[in-house]
């Protein structure tokens, strides 16, 4: 039985603009319901359909649309049912909705003519891609110091509360630090889905599906994937979340599985350290290898969607069924309530599973906490007969280094150092040694932890490296070895590069995955094959460049 | 209906109904259910599935409607988990919620003709279908 019902005649400011005149009355006697004009982007007739809402439900008649069923009587054979439902939606229409043009959707023809050419539609496509993303990053940088800025100010005021120790540690780096990490990219999210959310609602979305699917189908791809698979350069997680929009389970999860290879947000830093070390002046390739990078990261889940389509996750991309909606002008504040619900859902994932990732690879990088080794005591010891002799500025330098030792020392012993150590032997066919094994271990939490890990392990303290990035730089140039021989030479940078392409690393993706897939094993699958893949690629180009006598 | 011996006196517990939104993709039913509901909405998956669909709560005049938007379909014979969840929750399979107490069909007024083939299963969806054919 019917529930009771209202037809919402939404859009209405645009058929009026497009001179289609319907017959309101006529289309609710014909339909045995009532039909309330509305115009959700103006908000008109909104409460008129509250009103009809109240009414409808209040007299809770059973609807008796006879002329509906006398219409659909014919049951004779089986193509019947959808023939008499063509014909009676034609009939209606004719008789209750008079347009006064012949062709309503010149203009849209026009555009689409240009905005779906297989070569046109491409190059507007990326225009409009490029410009979005040059927009986000430039839109994202003030909020994104701000927010950066907030939590070290948060950190600082709770360091002032909190007695130093183990309390303070946990509230300062392990919380404050580890979401506040996370939260940085809120901005360019926000802006992303605000972005995507407007050019939805004009319609272009639906073009550029319909433009991109031509290229993603030979892989494997539905064309549907392909807004999911754009976040993804902001953060995986949202984007993984938006992938509900890919109606084939198939499709979805290949490309769930990935998504985290697209370049996110954070690995930019790492990018940009890991580039700098290679081509400290040279411009021109830091930006073809930061460039590089992206394509590779965009080349390789596109190979492992074409796997896997022939492999765990068989069958043809469902041919795509889309209805290219006419041009219209976006609604801002559609747009905000799209954005406001990404946003609330990554916080959420922030305030609960990235909390609870921050807090247990904090305490791997804290315990079990080591004696302060004798050289540090020694090192106090002399810092302090030099502020005796007037010396200040020589003891503060002193403090300072010996703060930096001590906590160097502590990360080599903490179970994050020993894992490090642990994974030595395997990592060193990569060319990573154990320092950068801790970096590695503590990019679990999120990938542009290493670069503060780096700056611990080699000689900077992290405050410091915040102050001059430079410093950091420089420290690690100068690296060495136990042999004397750089740490940081072009195959391990180049191997270090492709490592944080590929890996997996963000354990906050995993379980979005999982959420999103309803079983472990495809987030297990995710983190697996991505590691693998991380491994292999780095194996290769560090064992080919040294073969080449670059090293 | 007034129970004997009520008062006349306004009811202070108000009337609660379930009422779905089912459109087309693209009628505009995401942005009217936010025209309605504001910040209010929460997003949540039907049960056993991984289908989204957001619910808000909305005061009329005469009751209180928990809103529901459904994912769009074009008829009431889905082919994809979205259109089978969205089908499901109008008809009040009881896998996927009680059945709603009223339902507003959301229609593209400027495609009024392709609209009226979800409209017409919609209001008679009792009725069966013979046809179990794919159509194209």
């Amino acid at each position: 039985m019917t529930p009771p019902t209202v037809l919402a005649l939404n859009m209405i400011d645009a058929a009026d603009a497009d001179g289609i005149k319907i017959d309101v009355a006529g289309l609710a006697i014909e339909l045995g319901c009532p039909v309330i004009p509305v115009s959700a982007r103006t908000g008109r007739g909104i409460d008129d359909l509250k009103r009809a809402l109240d009414e409808t439900l209040d007299n809770h008649t059973a609807r008796n649309p006879t002329t509906l069923q006398a219409a659909m009587a014919c049951h004779a054979c089986a193509i019947c049912p959808f023939q008499n439902r063509y014909t009676w939606t034609e009939g209606v229409a004719k008789r209750h909705a008079k347009s006064k043009t012949e062709k309503p959707d010149r203009h849209t023809e026009a555009i689409d003519r240009i905005l779906t050419h297989p070569v046109g539609g491409l190059a507007a496509f990326l225009s409009v891609m490029a410009v979005m993303f040059y927009l986000i990053f430039q839109l994202a940088t003030v909020p994104m110091d701000l927010i950066d800025h907030l939590f070290v100010t948060l950190g600082s005021v709770v360091a002032k509360w909190i007695p130093a120790g183990d309390l303070q540690s946990l509230a300062v780096n392990g919380i404050i630090g580890g979401v506040g990490g996370i939260l940085v990219f809120l901005p360019q999210i926000c802006i992303l889905f605000f972005f995507l959310a407007l050019l939805e609602d004009t319609g272009y979305l639906a073009r550029a599906a319909f433009v991109m699917e031509r290229l993603m189908r030979r892989i494997g791809l539905p064309g549907k994937a392909f807004v999911p698979l754009l976040s993804a350069h902001a953060c995986a997680i949202p984007a993984i979340m938006s992938t509900r929009v890919i109606e084939d389970r198939r499709d979805r999860f290949i490309t769930i599985l990935i998504a985290p290879l697209m370049s996110c947000s954070a690995r930019i830093p790492v990018y940009t350290l890991v580039i700098a070390l290679l081509f400290p002046r040279q411009p021109g390739l830091a930006a073809l290898t930061f460039l590089g990078a992206y394509a590779v990261g965009i080349g390789m889940g596109l190979l492992a969607a074409f796997v896997m389509k022939r492999t765990i996750l068989p069958g043809e991309a469902r041919p795509l069924v889309l209805e290219l909606p006419r041009y219209r002008i976006p609604g801002v504040r559609t747009a905000f309530l799209h954005m406001y619900d990404q946003a609330r859902m990554f916080i959420k994932q922030a305030g609960t599973v990235i909390l609870l990732i921050s807090i247990i690879l904090w305490a791997l990088a804290t315990y079990p906490k080591s004696e302060t080794p004798q050289e540090v005591h020694d090192m106090r010891a002399e810092a302090a007969q030099l502020a005796a002799a007037g010396d200040t500025d020589g003891a503060a330098s002193l403090t300072k280094e010996a703060a930096h030792h001590e906590d160097q020392y502590a990360l080599a012993n903490s179970y994050a150092g020993r894992l490090g150590r642990f994974f030595e032997p395997a990592l060193a066919p990569l060319g990573f040694n154990w320092q950068i094994g801790i970096g590695i271990v503590t990019s679990f939490a999120a990938r542009e932890v290493i670069v503060s890990t780096l700056a611990v392990v080699y000689g900077v303290g992290s405050d410091r490296a915040e102050e001059e990035p430079k410093s950091l730089y420089d420290n690690l140039r100068s690296a060495k070895r136990a042999d004397g021989s750089p740490v940081f030479t072009t195959a391990t940078a180049f191997s270090l590069l492709i490592f944080y392409i590929l890996a997996a690393q963000c354990l906050a993706t995993q379980v979005v995955t999982r959420k999103e897939t309803g079983s472990w094993k495809w987030a297990a699958l995710q983190l697996v094959y991505m590691n693998v893949l991380a491994y292999a690629a780095s194996f290769v180009i560090y064992q080919t460049l040294r073969a080449c006598g670059i090293s | 209906m007034i129970a004997p011996g009520a008062t006349l006196e306004q009811p202070v517990r108000r009337c609660v109904s379930r009422v779905v939104l089912l459109g087309n993709p693209n009628a505009g039913k995401t942005s009217l259910f936010n025209m309605l509901s504001g910040l209010r909405a929460k997003t949540a998956n039907f049960p056993g599935t991984t289908v989204s669909h957001r619910m808000a709560k909305l005061e009329t005049a005469g009751r209180t409607v928990h809103l529901i938007d459904l994912p769009g379909l074009y008829s009431l014979q889905p082919t994809t988990p979205e259109e089978r969840v969205a089908a499901g929750a109008f008809k009040g399979d009881s896998s996927i919620g009680p059945k709603p107490d009223g339902a507003i069909l959301v229609v593209d007024a400027t495609n009024l003709e392709r609209n009226l083939f979800l409209v017409s299963q919609a209001l008679e969806h009792d009725t069966p279908d013979r046809s179990r054919a794919q159509h194209d």
